[in-house]
């Protein structure tokens, strides 16, 4: 076995089984056709696991086609797999496993694109994070993206996938290419695109607005796939009307990828005494904090389950981009915690919804009113999830606000903490509220109900399975929700978060070809008695919260005036507004670090 | 006079970017929309050129020529094909799914487009 291997293994292997599917006429035998998808992501997944066991040792670094260094001059394409990136990919690929495992009996007749898609899209993101040099990372951003706005235009005769299909695929796109217009900026200035080698050329240049204007466009490339405000529009739609497991995975992971790419070359690319590290902060902690706010109540004020969820992971973006924001190890090592956490949350509630769709056909409070008992326990699957959501100990998102909070306090932020639970604890509340809302309304209000709320197009007559698919989210929430109880997680992060996101240990590991082992931590205490009582505060909050706004009187998505119906109204639907918001905020980041030189 | 016809290509850049911008953004039609994305596309496909040129190099084909020889930068040119392939990927998802809309909705006014919002 050969560890030096592994990195392209694991982008080969989903890629691989996308291309075996298409194999003329064996996707006719639906049972093969999930059986090699499911066997591919779980290959995946042992393999990230591997790679993530080796490299708490050193991380590996593979150069494709053998291709090493000449004389410290990069020649080749480099993959490199570090406790972070592959652990990043060890959590995606567990979560696609479940997403398939779930589409097994979710939808039986859809052919095999939509798994050839899923194959595609996981190892495409597999590429993107792996990737040494902009150019790779670029290449794979857009054919993740590719996969993304197919998947969510996959409903193709109903009006709204289509719409958000197009959308997100125009807006997404316009960002991958204002990404490029950076790298080429990146190249221009520095003649290479190994990231490596440009943040060592770029530590020895003098700082200039050209390499400001670059910085800014890759940041805001990469903002524009994470869905920071205000570029967040179509991402909500785009996941209110994808499937349900890849609405989870869009959620789940395919946001935070962006935001993982500015970690890396925010830490990485930045860190030479070319530009105001205190403007990065300054910009991340302001678009963060926006984010989630905006998330937040956009999220209380829907009857949809999908659509309340896409607001919902809207806002935990926001949360952890304050993390990333930070810069420093708690920071990023909160921001790990609570995106390893909320992707196990988010990806559950979207297959319980996904539950909903199958087998009441809608995921509409109006029209799902009057279940009483035949919903059996999803309604308390969605429960936990909320509070889960709102931050409950011992979930993932609790152990990353502890995390983010000891962040923000170093650098004198501490009050935004409580912005933080805020928005958070309204997350939960949208959901309690929605299934406080199914649970004791009597009648059906179909007067209610938008026209985005079906899956006509994928709908089967089987409504068979109900036990096996509501499993795969119960057992996501049951892991999910005791990751902070174990310290090899949370420490081993922090170790992680501590050496990789380091810049000259980067430059020297593949410049070099090693660095020096990552030191041994302390192992943190999550359970001191304030943290403890803002976790359980926040949760209470959120039920409180979701029991008031679920009363007719008080119902959020009833308002017709004010700040909510405005910032309801923003969300318009219509991509020239998005682009135009586009276009406002990456002119608004590239000003904003030209001036703050 | 070199300096400033060495600086020309990058205002067209900008020129064609914003171009590209303004025209999708207040675009009606979305056939129309999907040609200025084009159009913003070629901005980009232009830096990467103006990027890998070099005066009086030659064409970065060795095969008949020593490996030595004065040669504009390969790289970029190997991304610009990358990016046309991606380019024209993202132009077919997008054109199949306007003659989508157009079946569905009758029309290709993304104002009459209001099956998602709020």
């Amino acid at each position: 076995m050969m560890p030096e291997l592994l990195p392209g293994l694991i982008i080969l292997i989903p890629f691989l089984a996308a291309a075996f599917i298409r194999f003329p006429r064996l996707y006719e035998y639906r049972v093969l056709l999930d059986c090699i998808s499911i066997a591919a992501a779980a290959c995946m997944t042992v393999a990230a696991g591997i790679a993530c066991y080796y490299s708490t040792e050193a991380p590996i670094v593979h150069w494709v086609g053998g291709w090493e260094p000449q004389e410290g001059v990069v020649v080749g394409i480099s993959l490199i797999a570090d406790t972070v990136s592959a652990g990043f990919i060890f959590l995606t690929s567990l979560l696609t496993t479940a997403a398939l495992l779930f589409m097994y009996k979710r939808y039986e007749t859809t052919g095999s694109f939509m798994h050839i898609l899923t194959l595609v899209f996981v190892g495409s993101f597999a590429g993107f994070i792996l990737a040494g040099d902009l150019i790779t990372m670029f290449v794979f951003l857009e054919l993740m993206g590719i996969c993304s706005y197919i998947l969510t235009a996959f409903k193709v005769e109903d009006e709204a996938p289509i719409q958000a299909g197009f959308n997100i695929a125009v807006i997404a796109t316009v960002g991958a290419f204002i990404f490029l217009l950076g790298v080429t900026l990146i190249y221009g200035l520095t003649d290479t695109p190994n990231i490596a080698e440009a943040a060592h050329r770029l530590s020895e240049a003098p700082s200039t607005p050209a390499i400001a204007v670059a910085l800014a466009l890759m940041i805001s490339g990469l903002a524009i796939k994470s869905s920071l405000f205000p570029f967040h529009f179509a991402h909500a739609d785009s996941h209110s009307v994808a499937p349900a497991p890849h609405a989870g995975l869009f959620g789940a992971i395919l946001m935070q990828a962006g935001l993982y790419g500015i970690a890396r070359l925010g830490s990485i690319l930045l860190d030479a005494p070319i530009i105001n590290m205190e403007a990065f902060q300054q910009l991340l902690i302001t678009a963060g904090v926006l984010t989630a706010l905006v998330g937040a109540f956009m999220s209380i004020a829907q009857n949809h389950l999908k659509r309340l969820l896409a607001f919902s992971s809207v806002a935990h973006i926001g949360i952890a981009a304050i993390g990333v924001g930070i810069l420093n190890t708690e920071g990023l090592a909160g921001a790990g915690l609570y995106i390893t956490g909320h992707a196990a949350m988010k990806m559950s509630l979207f297959l319980a919804a996904g539950v909903f769709l199958h087998r009441f056909s809608s995921v509409h409070a109006g029209k799902l009113a009057g279940l009483g008992k035949k919903a059996s326990v999803l309604p308390w699957i969605l429960i936990t999830g909320a509070l889960a959501l709102a931050g409950v100990p011992p979930s993932g998102l609790y152990g990353g606000k502890v995390l983010i909070e000891l962040g923000l306090n170093e650098i004198g932020l501490g009050w935004l903490i409580y912005l933080i639970y805020l928005s958070a604890a309204l997350t939960g509340a949208a959901v309690i509220r929605f299934a406080i809302r199914i649970m004791r309304d009597k009648e059906p209000d179909m007067k209610e109900e938008p026209v985005y709320v079906h899956e006509k197009s994928l709908e089967t007559n089987k409504k068979g399975g109900i036990i096996y698919m509501t499993s795969i989210p119960a057992a996501l929430l049951a892991a999910g929700i005791c990751i902070t109880l174990f310290p090899v997680l949370t420490s081993g992060i922090e170790r992680a978060v501590a050496s990789d996101f380091d810049s000259s240990q980067y430059v020297e590991l593949i410049l070099q070809g090693e660095r020096e082992t990552a030191g041994e931590i302390t192992a943190r205490e999550f359970w001191s008695l304030g943290d403890l009582t803002k976790g359980i505060a926040s949760a209470l909050f959120a039920v409180i919260a979701g029991g008031i706004l679920s009363i007719r009187r008080f119902d959020p998505s009833r308002v017709t005036a004010g700040p909510l119906e405005l910032l309801r109204n923003l969300h318009s639907g219509h991509v020239g507004d998005y682009l135009a918001w586009l276009t406002f905020g990456a002119a608004l980041i590239a000003t904003w670090f030209v001036w703050q030189l | 006079m070199s300096e400033i016809i060495d600086f020309l290509p990058y205002l067209v850049v900008v020129w064609l970017a914003i171009i590209g911008l303004y025209g999708m953004a207040t675009s009606r039609n979305l056939i129309h929309l999907i040609m200025c994305l084009c159009i913003f596309q070629s901005g980009i496909w232009i830096l990467l050129l103006t990027i890998g040129y070099r005066r009086g190099a030659t064409a970065p084909i060795f095969d008949d020529v020593s490996p030595e020889v004065f040669a504009a930068d390969p790289v970029m040119q190997a991304l610009s094909i990358t990016d046309i392939v991606v380019g024209s990927t993202i132009i077919a998802v997008l054109l199949a799914l306007a003659v989508q809309v157009h079946k569905r909705l009758g029309t290709l006014d993304p104002d009459k487009f209001n099956a998602i919002r709020k």
